[in-house]
């Protein structure tokens, strides 16, 4: 056999290999080809061992040739084999029949409660704003409820806050009560702190009054006030302004109008355009939550805007109780109730909801 | 309060409808919530006479009316029953105004009605309303129109004033808000001339403190007839019922000019003198409401020589009052110290429109001009009525606060920078003496406006006639930053992701609860934070403990079919520590059913709660905090199984108790499946002690091995009651530091094992940082391990 005729075998098998090996269909017809060619008696392997018969000259040019042809179609054959191989497992794998539409198997899964939920997202706006977390006691004195806050007794303002008082007094026989805002913590906070500050403070507070869809008697509250030189209604504003575009998103848009809270002058009453219907005239109609198409905006009974909380400069009267000099310092206080802003979040219209614990609604957050 | 708008016009000549008069009430702080419409707010319905009626043909609820409206006989469908053939409607032809709107021709049931017969409703009328329709008076002119019978359809606003606004509670002072703020001039009705000469009655105050001022006036030869129909109507649409001239005239006043007055009867006064006076001990008032009040001495009142006639500023009493038999009066319009109103009304219950006005404070300025307006209107409607001389008893004229108002102030109030003019103009709506030109000028607000006595409160006005909108958002305020949260809310925080993350869910329920439920628990009431005034007798105390809460949201969900839960509380919870209340924050919870939850269609075995879920979740909830320990306790609390009930403390200091949920306890709250776990600690002693803060409560990690470790089982047989905990602790005393683990994976009584004994198996897993162990170490310790365990415990190896 000439170098050249062997050379040409040589192709030949390869030739044959490519035709035959890439189209196996199974691992039985694979390894019949691999026998066929790379086995003791294989096609390849008879080729090979003609090489001894060549000189040496030869050899040097056809040893190279044949080797190289000998790894490349192994590791053909390695490459299909592997594909087979996982074909034929997954075709078995694919006769395991579950139905994967059942229902999941319950992890144990807790489930925080909506209304921390919201104070959370509150509090961490706020802190991104600067506000420090304080606390206060639910039982409080009426100096720190009301008079502190520029309520005295005997005002008629104090109607405006129907109180739980306790049988029990407190040391020196005053009467005490469930605290019916959040703003005794300004007094408390105030009286222990110089300025500057900025603080938040949310919590329970209590009304007098019964429990019905739009009332609680047990509420939380979440009060922020910040005391400095020249702090103004623009501040508050601006506060309010992205508070309320931490909770309701950046299209969030807030209106002050007047109102009247004794620890305050001037005092705000704030409103957001209301986050259904955004408050545009014409969509005031539209039936974003609302069912029935050409019905007012429920949600803002198509005002457009939704009362949120009440806001205003710190009465100076106040920042004397607590011995601030109201010519050097200023701030601005609100206090927002939470169950309000929860109820808009997640569209619940009844407040009793929240002291319900209906699994099937705390199951939905 | 309500405020007609026709009648607000009669003192401002707005331009507004009633709903954009609402917007500027809204804008300048007052609340309007509600627009209403009263009196006859249609038009084209005429007074008809129904002539005949048939049944309809096709409908055996209807009929067919024939009727005639005076000019014309015409055939009407008519759905109501109480028709009858005589009497005198209201009718509306098609092409009427109804308030719903215009009336069209329509065939109903195949029949044409060539109108309709109204019912009260739908002509809008609110106080006439009856079933069917409306059946006028059978002298009624047929064919005149049914508006005229009724008052000229005027819109009720109901508008909240707050309490620092007392000059806006009535129709005068509202228009006096709207013509500053709009710039209008105010139209003030006019006041009697008096042309009699006669004197009033003395009138002499003992308290000049509690009385500044009191006008007083007799009118003589009046009648308590009936009063104008339009003054009638003007009551009963402020929701005031009208019940003769006399009286209405005082209410009506009072609507008007916010001045309360009150009538007496002169000829049934004792002596013809007034005196202002605190009660004496022992005296008592029959009031208008005909309820006989016992006085208090600090109360103030209108005496006559004799006795008290009226609790001043708050109610009149019934023997002086206005009657039909009253011939000639005197009319009181008097100031009253604010405080002393208040105290004299929440004392007394009695709450009315003039002690609403007077405790808020009310104008001294204004009393005469009421006092003269009242006369004027009585005397109109009377022919004969005859005046006297007001009489005028002043003790104080109260002082005006002047402040120094500079633009600079408010506009730094405000956050604004607004120029000086624009501010002083605002403010000359309100003082009109005030100089334009001058910047630091003295403003003095009027004696109406009480409300306004600082700079503050004159940059709320500034920007109320501005309105709010005039206020700029400042940039957020760069943080300040701060150090921290307190610990217990960091402690909240912790302790709730970790109950959230072993499948509680959070509940919140309220703080109160009642007598029953605290002897279910068996709290001692005496120990518990008691109500004055609780809403309802289930809800007289404050919580002494989270549990009873638990326990009635686990029933209120186990009605609802749940049978597995897992919930928890963080709240305050209250006691009595002495003769004072005390609060302190708790955590609570309540494992109940299957955990986790069942899957029926796996058919595979689910287990119920048990002790241990409870311990791995509490053992969750506590890890980390040092020095926390768990024994038996004494007695367990009420709530608890007495014999599966752990007390864990911490320095002493008890922290709470975790089990199972007392039987009779489940049976109270109604539990189908009284297999229910439990826990409650208090969390003070945990937020109290150092710790909390994020640098030392971050663990140190300890070094992991790179080495294998070896492992080696024991089995022991011990005394039954044995605990873990002495196995565990003899087991690490004798190991040494090559002890890695030490897990119970066998406990065994039964056959083979003596009466009163347990086998335990144990699985010891040995390991050290930076080599590994040889079997002999291994062995050496395992020999030391059992040794201990023998002569501490008596444990026998098990062979």
């Amino acid at each position: 056999m000439t170098p050249e005729q062997w050379l040409r075998q040589i192709a030949c098998v390869k030739n044959d290999f490519l035709n035959s090996a890439p189209r196996s269909a199974s691992l039985e017809e694979l390894d019949s080809i691999k026998v066929q060619c790379l086995g003791r008696k294989g096609a390849l392997t008879e080729l090979l061992k003609l090489l001894k018969d060549f000189t040496i000259e030869e050899r040097r040019e056809l040893g190279p040739a044949g080797n190289s042809l000998k790894e490349e179609l192994t590791s053909l054959i390695d490459k299909k084999h592997a594909e087979l191989s996982r074909l034929s497992i997954d075709a078995e794998l694919c006769g395991v029949r579950l139905d994967l539409t059942l229902p999941a198997s319950p992890l144990p899964e807790g489930r925080l409660h909506p209304l921390t939920l919201t104070m959370q997202r509150m509090t961490q706006v706020l802190s991104g704003l600067g506000f420090i977390r304080a606390e206060g006691p639910l039982i409080e004195t009426e100096y720190h409820n009301f008079e502190a806050l520029n309520i005295p007794a005997d005002h008629p303002s104090r109607d405006m806050h129907d109180t739980f008082y306790l049988k029990a007094g407190d040391s020196g026989g005053k009467p005490l009560l469930l605290r019916t805002h959040t703003s005794p913590v300004q007094i408390r906070r105030m009286e222990k702190t110089s300025p500057p500050l900025r603080i938040m403070a949310p919590g329970r507070v209590f009304r007098h009054e019964a429990v019905d869809a739009g009332h609680s008697a047990v509420f939380h509250q979440l009060e922020g006030f910040y005391v400095n030189r020249l702090v103004s209604m623009a501040d508050l504003k601006g506060t309010l302004l992205n508070f309320m575009r931490g909770l309701f998103g950046p299209e969030a848009a807030v209106r002050f109008r007047p109102s009247y809270f004794p620890f305050v002058e001037p005092g705000a009453e704030v409103d957001l355009r209301c986050v259904f219907c955004r408050g545009c005239p014409a969509s005031r109609q539209t039936p974003s939550p609302c069912r029935g198409s050409a019905s007012k905006c429920p949600v803002c009974k198509g005002t457009g805007w939704l009362e949120m909380l009440g806001a205003g400069i710190i009465h100076p009267n106040v920042l004397k109780t607590v011995g601030y000099d109201p010519g050097l310092w200023s701030g601005f206080a609100f206090g927002v109730g939470v169950e309000r802003v929860a109820m808009l979040l997640y569209g619940i219209s009844d407040i009793r909801t929240f002291y319900e614990n209906d699994l099937r609604v705390l199951e939905q957050f | 309060m309500k405020i007609l708008y026709n009648w607000l016009k009669e003192f401002v000549s707005i331009e507004l409808t009633p709903e954009e008069l609402a917007e500027k009430l809204v804008a300048l702080g007052f609340s309007v919530d509600s627009i209403e419409t009263a009196g006859a707010d249609f038009e084209g319905v005429r007074v008809a006479e129904i002539l005949k009626i048939d049944r309809h043909p096709n409908a055996d609820r209807l009929s067919l009316c024939d009727i005639t409206d005076g000019e014309q006989r015409l055939t009407v469908v008519c759905g109501a029953k109480n028709i009858a053939v005589g009497q005198k409607v209201p009718f509306a032809k098609a092409g009427a105004r109804l308030p719903g709107g215009i009336l069209q021709k329509a065939k109903i049931r195949g029949v044409e009605s060539q109108g309709m017969i109204c019912a009260a409703g739908e002509l809008g009328l609110k106080g006439c309303q009856s079933d069917g329709i409306m059946v006028l008076l059978p002298d009624t002119v047929t064919g005149s129109d049914v508006s005229s019978l009724f008052p000229e359809k005027d819109r009720v606003l109901e508008v909240d004033v707050m309490p620092n606004r007392p000059d806006c509670l009535s129709h005068m002072g509202m228009a006096r808000e709207l013509a500053a703020s709009l710039g209008l001039p105010l139209m003030k009705p006019g006041t009697a001339r008096l042309s009699c000469e006669e004197a009033c009655m003395p009138v002499s105050i003992r308290e000049p403190e509690l009385c500044p001022r009191y006008c007083g006036m007799v009118v003589r030869n009046v009648a308590a007839a009936m009063s104008p129909a339009w003054l009638a109507w003007r009551l009963e649409a402020m929701g005031s019922r009208p019940r003769n001239l006399l009286v209405d005239v005082t209410n009506y006043v009072l609507y008007e000019l916010g001045q309360p007055l009150h009538a007496f009867d002169t000829d049934l006064l004792r002596g013809q003198e007034i005196t202002v006076r605190r009660a004496l001990p022992g005296e008592r008032l029959l009031t208008l409401e005909e309820k006989t009040l016992e006085l208090r001495p600090d109360w103030l009142v209108i005496a006559d020589r004799e006795r008290p006639v009226a609790l001043a500023g708050v109610m009149g009493g019934l023997e002086t009052a206005v009657s039909g038999k009253t011939r000639n009066i005197f009319l009181e319009s008097a100031c009253f110290n604010p405080v002393s109103i208040r105290k004299t009304s929440v004392e007394s219950g009695i709450k009315t429109e003039s002690s609403h006005r007077f405790e808020r404070g009310t104008d001294p300025e204004a009393a005469s001009y009421a006092c003269l307006r009242a006369a004027e209107l009585i005397t109109r409607a009377c022919s004969g009525a005859a005046a006297s001389k007001l009489s005028d008893t002043r003790t104080a004229h109260p002082e005006r606060p002047s402040m120094e108002i500079s633009a600079e102030s408010i506009n730094s109030i405000l956050g604004t920078s607004l120029p000086d003019e624009k501010i002083l103009s605002c403010l000359k709506t309100i003082d009109p003496s005030l100089g334009a030109k001058d910047p630091n000028c003295n403003f003095t607000p009027p004696s109406w406006r009480r409300d306004i006595s600082t700079v503050w409160d004159a940059a709320e006005e500034v920007a109320r006639i501005l309105g709010y909108d005039v206020i700029p958002a400042a940039e957020a305020p760069v943080p300040m930053g701060g150090s921290g949260e307190p610990a217990s809310v960091m402690l909240c925080e912790k302790l709730r992701s970790r109950l959230v993350s072993s499948g509680f869910c959070e509940i919140y329920t309220y703080d109160f609860v009642s007598a029953r439920e605290l002897a279910s628990a068996a709290f001692e009431t005496k120990r518990a934070v008691r109500l004055a005034n609780p809403l309802s007798c289930d809800w007289e105390y404050l919580r002494p403990s989270l549990l009873p809460g638990l326990l009635r949201a686990l029933s209120h969900n186990a009605n609802r079919g749940v049978n597995t839960a897992c919930l928890f509380e963080l709240a305050t919870v209250y006691d009595m520590v002495g003769k004072e209340p005390r609060e302190r924050l708790f955590c609570a919870g309540i494992m109940y059913g299957t955990f986790p939850a069942a899957v029926f269609w796996k058919k595979e075995r689910v287990s119920s709660v048990d002790f241990f879920h409870l311990k791995a979740a509490v053992s969750r909830l506590l890890r980390g905090f040092s020095r926390v320990e768990t024994a038996r306790p004494e007695r367990a609390p009420a709530l608890f199984h007495p014999g599966l009930c752990l007390e864990v403390s911490r320095d002493d200091s008890l922290l709470g108790c975790y089990g199972r949920l007392h039987p009779s306890a489940a049976q109270a709250w109604e539990l189908k499946n009284p297999d229910a776990w439990i826990f409650e600690f208090c969390l003070d002693p945990l937020s109290r002690h150092a710790g909390l803060d994020f640098f030392s409560s971050a663990p140190r990690v300890s070094p992991v091995s790179n080495f294998p470790s070896s492992w080696r089982d024991i089995s022991v047989v011990l005394e039954s009651a044995t605990p873990w905990e002495k196995v565990l602790a003899q087991t690490l005393a004798a190991a040494g530091p090559s002890l890695a683990n030490t897990n119970p994976v066998d406990l065994y009584e039964g056959k083979g094992i003596p009466e009163g004994f347990k086998s335990l198996s144990v699985r010891l897993t040995f390991s050290l940082p930076d080599r590994t162990l040889t079997d002999t170490e291994v062995d050496k310790s395992v020999g030391r391990i059992l040794e201990t365990l023998s002569s501490s415990l008596g444990a026998k190896l098990r062979t």
